[in-house]
């Protein structure tokens, strides 16, 4: 044990507890103030040592005497494990005893004398020698790295060759394996070569680095291994020759880029680089951001700042790279930095230069975490140097990027120039908008925000295109019948064009937008609730004319339940329009009166939509009265009938029996009372004859056929008692294909009143005759029939009584 | 249909599920060392991502994405299990040739959409290749190129081929420093394929697990005897498949994975290793446990170089400990097979049976059937005599040892055997240093019988003849049995109507700790 020097051993050790022996693999020897952090290293490495396979050996066939130096950034071991050793049980056994340095103790790290030079009798073999105290090392000749690279055949390249070929091992994420180094196979021409290493690799790589005299099994974390043949090996470096299989072009010119290494090598032996060189490398590393200072392009942008200082490189190409090493970096928030970028960033706004997207958004990153003012400032110059430079398409892009502050500042800037105020313009004509543009809302930021700009053509063109968009968007709720919502929208426009325009214009547009607001309007869609709304849109047209009248038909139905008038008003309208609505329109919006009349209960009586066809359907003045007057009639009818008027019992009466004759008959009465009081109406009216005779055969068609003497009181009320089968000249109803003497023994008018009109009919041979004929015989037949019944009951036929 | 795995690494992360469709991939195809497609003039992606501005920006980026992904690399999964373990132990020789350690290649996901935009859709519109049984064996490449070494989807730690197809059991084998494990377990994998054959049973090795471990432990006349294995560093599983020809169910497939573990780990004050190394004795369905003869005090006693090793007792009280971590009360069932290792030393004959010594010596024979070939039995018959001769030595000069087996352990034997057969030697290295090596000829003695043990216990065969101290229940066939207490030796059979009217009354000893039967136990029988 070397004084004030921390040690840990490994070994497969035996134990004697009493009279017990027990044994196994196990740390002994182990310093008291080891901490368990360098514990656990010394542990790691030493146990992956003891897989032992037969004799260990080395490249010259001795035993192997492996040495290894393995640090991890805070300690540093330097490790000798002598195998050919022997257990308790005479079995291969190694001894590991390892020599802890922390790194925080720099001259370890800065003199590699301080390691190289530890002689191999400091490493014990046994547990009784490792705890044998010592004052100090026993040390070898102190190295200086002339007689090193002398000693190794080495010049200033071949040297650089092998530093580069371990950096690279050290650092390049894609190599994995470790590095082969040629040597002679002596631990002197190691320590030599290792000395050369340690001599031009920066502070941190020296903490980190690991080594091996020899393959071993287990390759835990291993940068180099030395072998006396490398060329097999997948990474290796013959340092005398130079040859390798790491350096790449990328990786050498990379590597050359850091000019830390090349600048070591170089200067290789002149103590005045030597001495300073990584100290400052590593402060400066450090105040970069990275507390180990292992960051590889902190190392990269600390040499540059140790060597340049403030002066800027006269290629733009250079000063372009070292911006973006600088923004690629990861020392968020380190003001150092922030304050290099800074000034890299007004050279390149000097020499109008401009970075990529990628770069761009580094930068606004890093400003975002900046806790100077200094960055932040330059950082606005730059963005706006980069709007003044760019096209106003792509300077809106950048400036929509922004947070409202930040752009609130640049338009006060953009105003004062005249591309400035294009690209303004352009911002908020097509990116502003483009977000804000489905609102009234956002239109009226755009309106506000823009509103500092004196000349906003594109701008406005743009607010009107969209508001006229959003408007018709809203037209669409007509179809759903929303109007409601579709002024409020319209309120919303007339309110930005106000905003715009000079009371001329805003004619003009309003006579625009109710246009399209009646296009969209169609019998259809028609909402006959909101005739107030509707009026709003008037604009005297003859489309607007024709829904607003259409819509205040059934209005007045509510609000006064006259439904005579409705009539009356639905008659006036479709006399009206008739030629201009054409048949199908004609019955769509028929169809959309009546189901509105119907879905407000304001008809009464049965079969409201037959009624309302009839009457809408009449176009002479004067029929349409009669047979409104035929309407009220049956309706009133229809309430005697059924006390209980109300309209539950004439919707089931309605259903029930409303296409029976029982229906008919009050409609009969009814119509031959007007008819007495009108003797003129019914002569002179072809009209109701044809409707009567239409209503009927309609009705047949949709229930079951009427009797005959449905029939023959509806000829008798439109010609005469006498000429009352004329009317099968014209209607040709069901009951004249049934069965005679079923048609016959249900009539009860063709035996009493109207066997005479009948025997005539047949006279005139009526283009019916034949079958009034046969139904007079089937009278007659039923008649004598009956007699002769009687007269069997009246004897006693059967017999009994 | 989907196969169970349960990997031998991790044990599914602590028992979480995983099939045969859930394993990861090991890739085939491992990118170029420095990607082509990257231009000259950037350092890395980064770089060029940030520099670059050319049109075709986004198809180089898609390349190097593309580089990186089959990109050699540390797999985090498997170099976090390795850590406890103190780095893998992981080698396959072919590694060396094909220059990347299998651990270093990637690990696809077939079910992860990012990884599968670089796999081939199969017909059936998966990922997956499936061999004839349907177990899904392979992925394939978008370049053609086809990749089977499957990894467990936790730990990503190579799964052999297969592994997963058949039932699977797993044995450790435990010895303490010096007991002989490593010379024990090299001779008997060695010899695996004859052993399994006497009873009837071929052994197919289906890792490279088996090969390298003999290739580090050679036995060979005048060759140093290997070293001791490290106690903290995990040892590849060693996977065989047993195969049988039932007559019945015809060809039988099981899986059989044997640990190497140091008798260390169960040692006192080894907290860490117990809890590192346990789940592998958990796990175990039967377990062999190697004891050096010097740790009994009768024979390390009697030796003139004799030192008397750490008891026995306290490797299988920790062992106990973890399988009964509730209920210390409760008995192990695994199987053990305790074995007395380098029987033929004389200071071992010394002290045992002249019978015993002598049965000793002889080999382990299997049963042949008429037609030339082994029967799939365990030859109890002429194991017998010499469990009950181990049996009495036992009981007679290790009373605690054969306590503590009694106590805790519901089904143990105990065997004896010797890996060499032949003294050693001490050979001089250049150092000076002696070490051990067989003078030969190297005559190993039941080794294999503490193994066929198991495999009759785990039911690959069946035995010839009763085993002493081994006591099945006469009604379910269970190895688990107890004996009953004095005072509840007499079985009262009562009246089935007059409940409380006993009808009869028998003597009983034992009783089955599975169905709760009990009865009569012959001892002498």
């Amino acid at each position: 044990m070397i004084k004030d020097v921390l040690q840990c051993c490994y070994t497969n050790a035996s134990r004697e507890v009493g009279n017990v022996v027990g044994s196994g693999w196990e740390a002994v020897c182990v310093s008291e103030g080891l901490p368990s952090e360098a514990y656990s290293m010394c542990r790691k490495i030493q146990s992956a040592n003891s897989c032992i396979n037969g004799v260990m050996t080395d490249e010259n066939g001795k035993i192997l005497n492996l040495l290894e130096i393995s640090g991890n950034g805070t300690f540093i071991c330097m490790i000798r494990t002598q195998y050919g050793l022997l257990d308790r049980m005479k079995r291969a056994n190694m001894f590991s005893h390892a020599y802890v340095f922390p790194c925080k103790d720099n001259d370890f790290v800065k003199d590699p004398n301080r390691l190289l030079t530890i002689d191999n009798g400091n490493f014990k073999t046994d547990e009784q020698a490792a705890m044998e105290k010592a004052e100090d090392f026993t040390r070898l000749p102190a190295f200086d790295i002339v007689h090193a690279m002398e000693k190794c055949g080495l010049d200033n390249k071949k040297l650089g060759v092998m530093v580069k070929c371990v950096y690279a091992q050290m650092m390049d994420k894609n190599i994995v394996k470790p590095l082969f180094i040629q040597y002679d196979g002596t631990e002197e021409h190691m320590r030599a070569l290792l000395f050369c290493i340690y001599y031009c690799l920066p502070f941190s790589l020296r903490r980190r680095l690991s080594v091996a005299s020899v393959r071993t099994e287990n390759t835990v974390d291993k940068n180099i291994f030395f072998t006396k043949s490398a060329k097999g090996q997948e990474y290796y470096v013959v340092p005398e020759t130079g040859e390798n299989s790491v350096l790449t072009d990328r990786v050498d010119k990379k590597l050359t880029g850091l000019g830390f290494l090349d600048f070591a090598i170089n200067g290789v032996t002149d103590p005045s680089i030597q001495n300073d060189l990584f100290k400052r490398l590593e402060e400066n590393t450090i105040e970069l951001g990275d507390p180990n200072g292992t960051n590889e392009l902190l190392m990269k942008i600390a040499f540059i700042w140790m060597r340049a200082d403030n002066k800027m490189p006269e290629d733009d190409k250079e000063l372009y790279l070292r911006l973006n090493d600088a923004l690629r970096s990861n020392s968020l928030g380190n003001e150092k930095m922030d304050r290099y970028i800074a000034m890299l960033l007004k050279e390149t706004i000097k020499r109008k230069l401009v970075l990529t997207p990628e770069s761009e958004a580094d930068l606004k990153n890093r400003v975002s975490c900046s806790k100077t003012t200094e960055l932040k400032k330059i950082n606005e110059e730059y963005n706006f140097y980069r709007f003044k430079e760019l096209p106003p398409e792509e300077a809106s892009n950048y400036l929509a990027k922004m947070g409202d502050a930040e752009r609130a500042g640049f338009v006060g800037r953009l105003l004062k120039e005249e591309n400035g105020k294009k690209i303004l313009d352009h911002f908020y004509a097509n990116v502003m908008l483009k977000t804000l543009g489905n609102s009234w809302e956002g239109i009226e930021k755009v309106i506000n925000e823009s509103d500092v700009l004196e000349d906003r053509s594109e701008t406005d063109e743009k607010i009107d295109l969209c508001a006229w968009e959003l408007f018709q968007k809203s037209l669409k709720n007509v179809e759903r019948g929303d109007i409601e919502t579709v002024i409020d929208d319209f309120t919303s426009f007339k309110g930005i064009m106000e905003k715009k325009y000079e009371p001329d214009s805003l004619k003009k547009i309003d006579e625009e937008a109710k246009k399209s607001f009646w296009e969209k309007v169609s019998e259809s869609n028609i909402n006959f609730d909101m005739y107030d709304k509707y009026i709003i849109f008037d604009n005297k047209t003859e489309r607007s004319e024709f829904f607003i009248r259409l819509c205040e038909i059934p209005r007045r139905l509510v609000e006064n339940g006259d439904v005579d008038d409705f009539f009356a008003r639905s008659h006036e309208m479709f006399t009206i329009y008739k030629t201009k609505l054409g048949t199908n329109l004609r019955e769509r919006v028929m169809g959309r009166l009546a189901g509105y009349a119907l879905k407000n209960g304001s008809f009464l009586g049965s079969d409201p939509e037959m009624w309302f066809k009839t009457l809408t359907e009449i176009e002479n003045d004067k029929v349409f009265r009669s047979a409104l007057a035929l309407y009220d009639q049956c309706v009133e009818l229809e309430r005697k009938t059924f006390p209980q008027t109300e309209k539950d019992s004439m919707d089931a009466f309605g259903r029930d029996i409303g296409r029976e004759a029982a229906d008919l008959r009050g409609f009969f009465s009814a119509f031959r009372n007007y008819l007495l009081n009108s003797e003129e109406e019914r002569i002179n009216s072809s009209e109701i004859v044809h409707i009567v005779e239409k209503t009927f055969a309609e009705l047949e068609k949709r229930s079951d056929s009427f009797s005959l003497d449905v029939w023959l009181k509806l000829g008798s009320l439109i010609y005469s008692d006498e000429d009352c089968f004329r009317i099968f000249e014209d209607v040709k109803p069901r009951v004249l294909s049934e069965d005679e003497s079923k048609v016959v023994s249900e009539s009860e008018l063709l035996k009493k009143g109207f066997r005479d009109a009948a025997e005539n009919y047949v006279k005139e041979r009526g283009s019916e005759f034949k079958i009034v004929k046969k139904w007079l015989s089937e009278l007659s037949h039923a008649e004598r029939s009956a007699d002769d019944a009687k007269k069997k009951f009246h004897f006693g036929w059967p017999g009994k009584k | 249909m989907s196969y169970e795995i349960t990997c031998p690494y991790c044990f599914n992360d602590g028992g979480k599920r995983m099939t045969d469709e859930d394993v990861l991939f090991r890739s085939e195809y491992v990118s170029e060392s420095e990607c082509e497609a990257l231009p000259d003039d950037y350092e890395d992606v980064e770089d060029f991502k940030r520099r670059y501005t050319g049109a075709d920006k986004e198809e180089i980026l898609q390349k190097l994405k593309d580089w990186e992904f089959f990109k050699e690399g540390k797999d985090e999964e498997y170099e976090k299990f390795w850590s406890r373990f103190g780095g893998t132990t992981e080698k396959n020789p072919a590694d060396d040739v094909l220059k990347v350690m299998a651990y270093h290649r990637k690990v696809i996901d077939p079910n992860k959409p990012e990884h599968q935009r670089y796999l081939k859709k199969q017909a059936d519109g998966t990922y997956f290749i499936r061999d004839r049984q349907g177990m899904v064996s392979q992925i394939e490449l978008y370049n053609g190129e086809k990749c089977n070494r499957r990894v467990c989807r936790f730990c990503h730690n190579p799964l052999p081929e297969e592994y997963g197809k058949y039932p699977v059991k797993f044995a450790s084998i435990i010895g303490i420093t010096g007991a002989g494990k490593t010379v024990y377990l090299s001779q008997l994998l060695s010899k695996m394929k004859g052993y399994a054959t006497k009873v009837g049973l071929t052994a197919v090795v289906s890792n490279p697990g088996v090969r390298v471990f003999l290739n580090n432990n050679k036995i060979a006349v005048g060759e140093y005897l290997p070293g001791s294995t490290p106690a903290n560093r995990l040892q590849q599983p060693l996977f065989y498949e047993m195969v049988k020809d039932d007559p019945r169910e015809g060809k039988v497939t099981e899986t059989f994975v044997l640990y190497d573990v140091a008798g260390e780990v169960f040692a006192h004050d080894t907290s860490e290793l117990v809890r590192k190394f346990s789940p592998f004795i958990e796990h175990s369905s039967g377990v062999i446990v190697l004891i050096d003869p010097m740790q009994f005090e009768v024979i390390s006693g009697t030796s003139k170089k004799g030192q008397k090793l750490d008891d026995p007792t306290t490797a299988l009280g920790t062992i106990h400990h973890l399988f009964a971590e509730n209920d210390t009360h409760e008995k192990c069932k695994i199987p053990f097979a305790i074995c007395i290792s380098k029987s033929d030393m004389e200071e071992v004959q010394n002290v045992l049976s002249k019978n015993l010594s002598g049965m000793l010596l002889d080999d382990v024979v299997g049963i042949k059937k008429s037609n030339g070939l082994y029967e799939t039995v365990f030859n109890a018959k002429a194991y017998a005599p010499i469990a009950k001769e181990l049996n009495k030595f036992i009981m007679e000069n290790e009373m605690e040892l054969a306590t503590m087996m009694q106590t805790n352990y519901a089904s143990y034997a105990y065997f004896a055997i010797t890996a060499l057969g032949c003294p050693v030697e001490e050979v001089k290295m250049e150092n000076g240093n002696s070490m051990y090596a067989p003078v030969g000829p190297i005559l190993p003695k039941r080794v294999e019988e503490p193994l066929l043990w198991l495999f009759y216990r785990l039911g690959y065969i069946g035995k010839n003849a009763t085993i002493p101290g081994e006591i099945i229940c006469p009604s379910c066939g269970s190895f688990y049995t107890e004996e009953l207490p004095e005072d509840e030796r007499v079985l009262i059979t009562y009246h089935k109507i007059l409940k409380f009217w006993p009808k009869s009354k028998k003597f009983v000893n034992r009783y089955c700790t599975c169905c709760g039967y009990k009865w009569e136990h012959d001892y002498e029988e």
